[in-house]
């Protein structure tokens, strides 16, 4: 009877201080640095393996997810350490509302359309989608825009059962003042419209026939994963969102990608404002383990056999994720972007 | 090892034990889903009635996180208002409402609002007792908006719906419809709401309930129902209609009617406000956490017939449709256009309503109370310019009645609002209003007989409208008959005349008790204005109207 007393005790002291071991080399001894970051980044930094490599360099990261175009507006930024928006664009815009100390593009991640494999053979149909030689799907950006010009509705579609709504054959995207993929995805058609005030007409006509807008980028997708296509056929993406819910085996039954041509690198950029998000940025953009585990979220970083090995394993619909991407323009200029930006916010929210 | 090391030793091993201890508590959080987060204090909320099921949740989210989260109920409208002016910020720390569209499209509410995090799905279907479903044959096939409106003008069935202007699930209906019947494919603007007022007017002739809240609406279904003249169906969230089933008060169940166009779908975004201190944003961080986590989902899902936001979460069978999709309708891209939709509902699509305010005019409403009155029918008649004003004032085609009494029951009269060109109307209601002096005693219930009369009256002669009685007393009976009486004569009304709600204000040294009485007596409500100024109340009861 002693002896167990013995036995008891020694095990609940030794577990206790195992416990208190972890707890004063752990949490307590850990310095909190708090980022806003774009929310298509949220899953990157709430998976426990990016934290633990951030612990073991001293550090914990708190984010807030919000819009990129957000954090150049309406964020109070002399809150957070660093902010890590979707562009360089969107970055520049929120270098100009606080001073930065660094800015790191540790990955990007091209935009894309996620979808599902009956309504891609339906565009294809039309020959608004393809196959590239690789395998992969392409929205053709330019045919597009004329089908959306032209109000054709999904139930107009010749042999349509995948989804017969009498709703518009439209790209479901955020808000373009809130949000960079929606910028982006404004400037590239205002880029095939060649410009000019009938183009913007047609571009703001993109938001405006869409009715009510997210305000950041995962929101629209995440109703894609949950509601499917009972949401939207079209939901505007980075692939990295697809390539992680890919391995996180949460795609809707039959969804695929669609890449669109042109499209235009969007180089995921931390702005620091102080030593504390410098050393954040600093990590993310060299640490291996980071570098490592934001490739298994999809993102695109140096390493392109990482991103290989990542892509293969993400379903698409028969469809492989290509490793190299054709009819690339070049990233439009900060100011360029910025103000299509605050034309469109005035035409959307007058 | 000195006394003291071993004194923390005993204190670690016995944190270490109580760690044991928790995890067998329902607070322990799931392995795979990791540690809570933790905040401490309360997260104060201003929120829609229809959150409230939600309770069981919040107590796990205290458990789990140590944040008491409390529930403030405004309705949508008051809400919007007062995250756009700013003053949301100044009692609470975050909103959370069936969805945050309108708010979004607000052009003040941008900067006022932070990070949200969607807690839910839920669309605004039509449910139909099953009887009635299976007459219509619509338990077999899925009506389109249309068809549901042709019906609903065809007198084939009638309905009970939440006002737009007071109450998301109304508004996200009456955005739903109106788009499903422009057909466009597009989100509707404001331009094409007139050529659609013929097939609007005609679903909502087919209304037959109205009220400012889903979770009375909801309430007030099930006491028609029981109490024999039920109404055949209700738009509302899906989780309404799917717990009403539940819940097993209904005496005959319903069939939930998916619209085969489609559906707009409440989404219930959990959002901080843009100014939150910081331990404010802690708590609501760790409350988004704990409801965001699959197993919370799961919960939701099983207990409130909400369907899960997060992906992963199986949806359980009993949500519909069976076979076929759930196509999302588009919103209004604009505030206006969001904002005529609502107004254009008041003035021309509604089935307009018949007021009649039965109002106190005794010696003690002398002073501040009959001026309280005075600014607070002023507001609905157009001096109260702010949104909630704009869409709570008295609306075109609405018949208000006006029926001051003390000693005996005054004269009644009664303004004929036109559709168009309000102001003479509303002009003439302000004038007499100014007029009102107080004096003498406090005949209530004389006066009430008297508006129920005039409105069989005026109900007979013009049978298509939406009547209700506003009762406003600051003070007892004094004179004429009592309540008892009053009771016997209004149990022998014609049941059309009998569920004339009459809407009873809590307000002076009035009884209480025969307040509540007098409206659980005709499908009314009570309104509290002994501790806020009698306009809100006024304002609030536009949304029952």
């Amino acid at each position: 009877m002693k002896r167990l007393w013995i036995i008891v005790t020694t095990v609940v002291v030794l577990a206790a201080l195992g416990a208190g071991i972890g707890w004063y080399l752990g949490v307590d001894r850990l310095e909190t640095v708090r980022g806003v970051v774009g929310s298509e980044k949220a899953p990157f930094f709430a998976d426990q393996r990016v934290k633990d490599a951030f612990a073991s360099h001293g550090l914990r990261v708190e984010t807030d997810s919000r819009g990129s175009r957000e954090m150049a507006t309406t964020v109070p930024l002399d809150r957070y350490d660093f902010a890590f928006p979707g562009s360089a664009q969107a970055a520049q815009r929120v270098a100009q509302a606080r001073a930065a100390t660094g800015r790191f593009t540790p990955f990007w991640s091209p935009l894309a359309v996620a979808t599902f494999t009956p309504v891609a053979d339906l565009l294809a149909a039309e020959g608004v989608a393809r196959r590239a030689p690789e395998g992969h799907w392409v929205l053709d950006l330019g045919k597009y825009l004329d089908l959306a010009k032209r109000d054709v509705r999904w139930d107009q579609l010749k042999g349509n059962v995948a989804y017969p709504a009498r709703r518009d054959v439209l790209v479901t995207t955020t808000h373009p003042g809130d949000s960079n993929s929606a910028g982006v995805y404004a400037w590239l058609a205002l880029q095939q419209l060649g410009g000019g005030a009938n183009a913007l007409d047609e571009v703001v006509k993109l938001f405006t026939d869409q009715g009510g807008l997210e305000r950041s980028t995962e929101d629209p997708f995440e109703k894609y994963l949950a509601q499917g296509l009972n949401y939207t056929p079209l939901v505007l993406v980075y692939e990295a969102q697809y390539v992680d819910a890919g391995r996180a085996g949460t795609l809707p039954a039959n969804a695929t990608l669609l890449y669109l041509s042109p499209t235009t690198p969007s180089a995921h950029t931390v702005v620091a404002f102080d030593g504390a998000g410098d050393e954040v940025g600093r990590l993310i953009a060299n640490d291996p383990e980071l570098l490592r585990l934001a490739a298994e979220h999809g993102f695109r970083t140096a390493d392109e056999a990482a991103t290989a090995s990542v892509l293969a394993q993400v379903p698409a619909g028969g469809a492989a994720l290509p490793t190299k991407l054709a009819d690339i323009v070049p990233a439009p200029a900060p100011e360029v972007v910025d103000s299509l930006l605050t034309t469109l916010d005035q035409r959307l929210r007058p | 090892m000195t006394r003291i090391s071993v004194r923390r030793i005993l204190a670690l091993s016995l944190a270490a034990l109580s760690l044991v201890a928790a995890c067998d508590t329902p607070a322990a959080p799931q392995a795979s889903e990791g540690p809570f987060k933790k905040g401490s204090g309360t997260l104060r909320v201003l929120a829609g009635s229809e959150l409230h099921d939600l309770a069981p949740i919040l107590d796990d989210v205290k458990a789990a996180t140590g944040v008491t989260v409390e529930l403030t109920e405004i309705g949508t409208l008051d809400g919007i208002e007062k995250v756009a002016a700013g003053t949301a910020v100044r009692d609470h720390d975050a909103i959370w409402f069936s969805n945050n569209r309108y708010l979004e499209l607000h052009p003040e509410a941008s900067g006022r609002i932070d990070v949200s995090t969607k807690v839910a799905n839920s669309p605004v279907v039509l449910a139909l007792r099953d009887s009635k479903a299976k007459e219509l044959g619509w338990d077999q096939h899925r009506p389109t908006w249309s068809e549901i409106a042709e019906a609903a003008g065809a007198g084939r069935f009638t309905y009970g719906m939440t006002n737009p202007a007071a109450s998301n699930s109304g508004y996200s209906a009456l955005v739903g419809v109106a788009a499903a019947l422009a057909g466009t494919g597009r989100a509707l603007t404001s331009a094409e709401i007139t050529s659609l007022t013929p097939r609007l007017q005609s679903f909502f002739a087919g209304q037959s309930l109205t009220a400012g809240s889903s979770g009375w609406l909801a309430d007030e279904y099930v006491r028609r129902q029981a109490g024999g003249v039920p109404v055949d169906g209700l738009v509302n969230y899906e989780s309404v209609l799917l717990s009403l089933n539940a819940g097993g008060k209904l005496k005959e169940p319903l069939t939930v009617v998916y619209p085969a166009d489609g559906v707009v779908t409440a989404d219930y975004p959990l959002t901080l406000l843009s100014g939150a201190a910081e331990q404010a944003r802690t708590n609501y961080a760790a409350v988004a956490d704990y409801l965001r986590r699959p197993s919370t989902q799961r919960k939701i899902m099983e207990t409130t017939f909400r369907r899960p936001a997060v992906p992963g979460v199986e949806l359980a069978k009993s949500f519909g449709p069976a076979g076929g999709g759930l196509v999302e309708l588009p919103f209004p891209a604009r505030y206006d256009d969001a904002t005529a939709l609502v107004t254009g509902f008041g003035d021309s699509l509604r089935k307009p309503a018949r007021t009649i305010y039965v109002l106190d005019v005794s010696g003690s409403m002398k002073g501040a109370r009959i001026k309280g009155l005075q600014t607070a029918l002023l507001g609905l008649s157009g001096a109260d310019s702010s949104l909630s004003g704009e869409l709570t004032r008295f609306n075109g085609r609405e018949q208000v009645v006006m029926l001051p009494f003390s000693t005996t029951p005054k004269t009644p009269r009664r303004f004929d609002l036109p559709a168009d060109n309000r102001q003479p109307v509303t002009d003439q209601i302000r004038g007499y209003v100014r007029g009102l002096a107080a004096n003498g005693d406090t005949a209530i219930y004389d006066a009430l007989t008297r508006a129920i009369e005039l409105a069989k009256q005026l109900d007979a002669a013009d049978p298509n409208r939406f009547t209700s009685i506003v009762l406003l007393t600051d003070g007892e009976r004094t004179v004429g008959p009592k309540l008892p009486a009053f009771k016997t004569y209004h149990a022998k009304l014609p049941a059309k005349i009998k569920t004339v709600p009459i809407f009873t204000l809590l307000f002076g040294e009035g009884n209480v008790t025969e307040m509540t009485e007098l409206a659980r007596i005709s499908g009314g409500r009570t309104f509290d204005a002994r501790g806020g100024s009698l306009a809100g109340v006024f304002k609030q009861i536009r949304g029952y109207q």
